[in-house]
């Protein structure tokens, strides 16, 4: 046949077509439509990557005993090939299947702007060895790493020391056919038997103060795979950081101790998690870990004890990157632990984690964050530079010190509205069952509905008069009941003046946290286009009750988010993305933190946010504030 | 007298701290000694004391009440009562500060003004005060009460530290010392063997005054 004969190739799912010379490499023709495929080794006929599939074997030349190596009989017998051992022929049509395509793959992770780039620190390669003789003795390592160099151009460094014990005898029980794990292009962490190359996982943990949630995900295409969640085992020495802090500060042992009880929460997650999906811990080589800067040095092991006296400064700030079986933690011993760096004593890599999944750090526009729990980070910034501070706004979000006061779980009412004409409550609970208690999200909503309904006033005192028998007083203490016992619920869930005073002390923090942040960088609600709500909520958390009582700047809510747990989502992107990681190592960088306690004004700002929604109705001219500014209560 | 109680009652329970700063001067211009406005701010603050034990008030309002007392004594009052020839009678004089290593000071900010609006010579040694600092003062101004408050349970142990230094420079039974803060509670101070615990500002003007032997 002609060489110089041209031929028609239709390429599949696009629908694209073009002429091509007979007798055209497929890699090559592909790459020269911009249709690149993956060929981690460069067209070497042995990372079996290229995979297209064509479905008339007649169309192109014949299979190859390299393809035969590397493809199945049931994958050849559909058409499979390898673009870089396949020559075309005739007019024909090839398919490339998604997982061949080269496209960067991008993946969307729940409360984040935008599809992530998939690009781990671990990646998996196989490769076949040659088998040593009398005539080549190189040693087990060098004839690795020979085939890994001559497969896939890797140069790698080093190979862990623990995995080089157990590598002889893994070579040879898989013939010499192995997949090698590589962390960050360098170093040889995991040999395992055979083709193994998709089955790559890692978890990325975030260590709360009350909780610590694990996302099991797929290293190679970045899904989330299944998540996980506990309370944390330290919580048996205090309910917050600053008392964690004083018993680990009681000696050695305690210091110990503390860490101890992080690592057997961190491998309680994950052991969950593994097994509500079928992985085997072994199969883990990656982890990436985020947290206040207390979990963290207690997670590591470092004394906590000027995080908790004045000026407050942690031992360690940058990332940290050390091996699983170095902390005790049971995935794969020489699986990575990656720890995310800090910025502040009370500004962890939860809040670099909040700010890497909002992408505050790369946006044009002005953002606020605001990630609530017993202690609130607030940041706020653009592309050009980010602050941010922490204030103490306590846990009363998190139901505690409430008095009908849980977490968001079966039972908690979530979401509630108090009837205008007769003062019925309407509610919803957690799960859809009998209410016994009310989280964080509920008692947004009843503070602002009694406030909308005046049966509290601006200071948030109960009124005198009482216009329904739900608002009663009980023990001395005037209280708002939104379900009875009986019918409704086992025991009276009610609404204390106490409580609502928690929510002002709680939400007064924030706000002036914000409003500070705020004045120092010169900025006015109206400047900020996005805020970004993160935290303990559960699911739901209503915005326009919360700037009815004056939780958030006053911004409208249209641009509001609600984002969830937003350090999560962050720690996933990092333990994905090699790129995440060092964003995070920049951020730290350019972030500046403040101190509100050393503000002069954090205190006036925090006295005038106590009240609904501020002592200043100047700050929040665009809500529609109960028009009976004058307290009640005090008219002699 | 009773003019100018209800006066400075009326603008302080209207919480608006600018309408309180300008009736002060107000009544400072119209001829009342800036002792007579503290007395009479000692009366009101009694009330409002009494209205929060009897759960007519709450915390948020001492909250805000001792923010906009704070600005009227210090931006007004204090420079005003130096040059004054009245000297005001006191009732004892305090030394108050935030432990070292704890830089939170509102709820210590509100209860050195309430003292010194109930009457009470005040030094406030601001936040992060070493231990020797509270010793040095209380001997230099011969104080009748060391007054310490700790935000966090890490800086709780150095009310003790204090109580240490006191004895060691044998002031201890000179001064009565008086503990408060989110973590300390009556029996933390019972252990540390301080004089007397407070948990809000009300009480410890109470505890104050019962411990210099006073009545209410």
């Amino acid at each position: 046949m002609p060489p110089n004969e041209f031929v028609a190739v239709k390429f599949e799912p696009y629908g694209m077509k073009s002429e091509f010379k007979r007798g055209a490499l497929l890699l090559d023709i592909l790459r020269s439509v911009g249709l690149s495929v993956r060929s981690d080794c460069g067209g070497r006929g042995i990372c079996g990557k290229c995979r297209v599939i064509i479905k008339d074997p007649s169309r192109v030349s014949a299979v190859g005993e390299t393809e035969k190596d590397r493809l199945s009989v049931s994958g050849l017998k559909s058409g499979h090939r390898l673009a870089c051992c396949t020559y075309l022929i005739h007019d024909a049509t090839i398919f490339i299947p998604e997982e061949s395509r080269a496209v960067k793959r991008k993946f969307l992770i729940e409360g984040t702007e935008k599809p992530v780039i998939v690009d781990p620190a671990v990646r998996k390669f196989y490769v076949t060895l040659e088998r040593p003789s009398l005539s080549d003795v190189r040693s087990d390592i060098l004839r690795l790493l020979d085939s890994l160099k001559h497969a896939y151009g890797l140069e790698i460094t080093g190979i862990d020391y623990q995995l080089q014990k157990r590598l002889p005898e893994i070579l040879r029980k898989a013939e010499w056919k192995v997949t090698v794990t590589v962390w960050n292009n360098s170093e040889i962490i995991s040999v395992e038997p055979g083709d193994a190359t998709e089955e790559a996982y890692g978890i990325a943990v975030d260590i709360g103060t009350s909780k610590i949630l694990a996302y099991l995900s797929n290293l190679a295409t970045g899904k989330l795979i299944d998540t996980g969640s506990l309370e944390n085992p330290q919580v048996i020495h205090g309910e917050d950081v600053i008392s964690r802090i004083s018993f680990a500060l009681k000696g050695e042992e305690s210091l110990k101790e503390m860490q101890k009880l992080a690592v057997k929460g961190v491998n309680a997650v994950i052991r969950q998690v593994c097994r509500k999906s079928g992985c085997t811990t072994e199969q883990i080589y990656e982890i990436a870990v985020v947290g206040n800067t207390a979990m963290h040095h207690l997670f590591l092991g470092i004394p906590p004890k000027y995080l908790g006296i004045s000026p407050y400064v942690p031992v360690v700030s940058g990332s940290i990157d050390l091996k699983a079986r170095e902390l005790s933690i049971l995935v794969n011993p020489s699986a990575n632990i990656h720890i995310l760096p800090v910025i502040a004593g009370f500004v962890g890599a939860d809040a670099v984690a909040d700010i890497i999944s909002t992408q505050v750090y790369k946006s044009a526009k002005l953002s606020l964050v605001i990630d609530i729990g017993t202690n609130t980070e607030i940041i706020l910034g653009d592309k050009h530079d980010m602050i941010t501070c922490s204030c103490a706004s306590g846990p009363a979000f998190e139901g505690a010190h409430i008095t009908c006061g849980m977490k968001a779980a079966t039972g908690a009412i979530e979401k509630l509205q108090i009837q205008p004409k007769n003062y019925e409550v309407k509610y919803q609970t957690i799960g859809g069952v009998k209410p016994i208690g009310i989280c964080g999200s509920g008692i947004i909503d009843g503070v602002a509905n009694l406030l909308r309904l005046r049966l509290i006033d601006k200071s948030g005192m109960f009124v005198n008069r009482s216009p329904t028998p739900r608002l009663r007083t009980r023990n001395g203490g005037k209280e708002f009941v939104l379900a009875f016992r009986g019918k409704d619920a086992t025991r009276d869930i009610v609404i204390t003046q106490k409580d609502i005073e928690q929510i002002q002390l709680a939400k007064a923090a924030i706000y002036a946290g914000c409003y500070i942040l705020m004045k120092r960088k010169g900025v006015k609600p109206k400047n900020i286009s996005n805020v970004f709500v993160a935290g303990a909520f559960g699911n739901y958390i209503n915005l326009d009750n919360a700037r009815l009582i004056g939780m958030f700047p006053d911004v409208p809510t249209r641009n509001i988010r609600f984002v969830g747990n937003a350090a999560g989502a962050g720690a996933r992107m990092a333990l994905i993305s090699k790129k995440h990681r060092r964003t995070a190592d920049l951020i730290c960088q350019k972030i500046w933190y403040v101190e509100l306690a050393s503000d002069s004004e954090f205190q006036t700002e925090f006295a005038s946010a106590m009240f609904l929604p501020n002592k200043d109705p100047k700050r929040f001219t665009s809500l529609e504030v109960p028009s009976n500014p004058n307290l009640r209560a005090f008219r002699h | 007298m009773s003019t100018l109680v209800s006066a400075l009652r009326e603008q302080l329970l209207t919480f608006d701290v600018d309408k309180f700063m300008a009736t002060v001067k107000n009544l400072i211009k119209d001829g009342f000694s800036p002792t007579e406005v503290v007395n009479a701010l000692t009366e009101v603050l009694k009330e409002i004391g009494r209205k929060y034990e009897n759960g007519e008030l709450f915390l948020v309002h001492l909250v805000i009440l001792g923010d906009m007392t704070k600005k009227v004594t210090t931006e007004v009052l204090e420079p005003l009562l130096k040059t004054d020839s009245r000297k005001r009678e006191f009732l004892g004089r305090i030394v108050i500060g935030t432990v070292a290593g704890d830089i939170h000071d509102i709820g210590k900010t509100i209860v050195a003004t309430m003292l010194f609006s109930a009457g009470f010579d005040v030094l406030d040694l601001g936040k992060d005060v070493p231990v020797e600092e509270f010793v040095r003062k209380a001997k230099e101004t011969n104080a009748d009460i060391v007054a310490m408050s700790a935000l966090l349970t890490t800086t709780l142990p150095v009310q003790r530290e204090v109580i240490e230094a006191l004895k060691k420079s044998s002031l201890r039974n000179r001064v009565k010392v008086l503990v408060g803060g989110a973590p300390a509670t009556a029996k933390w101070a019972e252990e540390i063997g301080a004089d007397g615990y407070a948990e809000d500002p009300i009480e410890a003007i109470k505890v104050a005054k019962r411990l210099l032997g006073l009545s209410h």
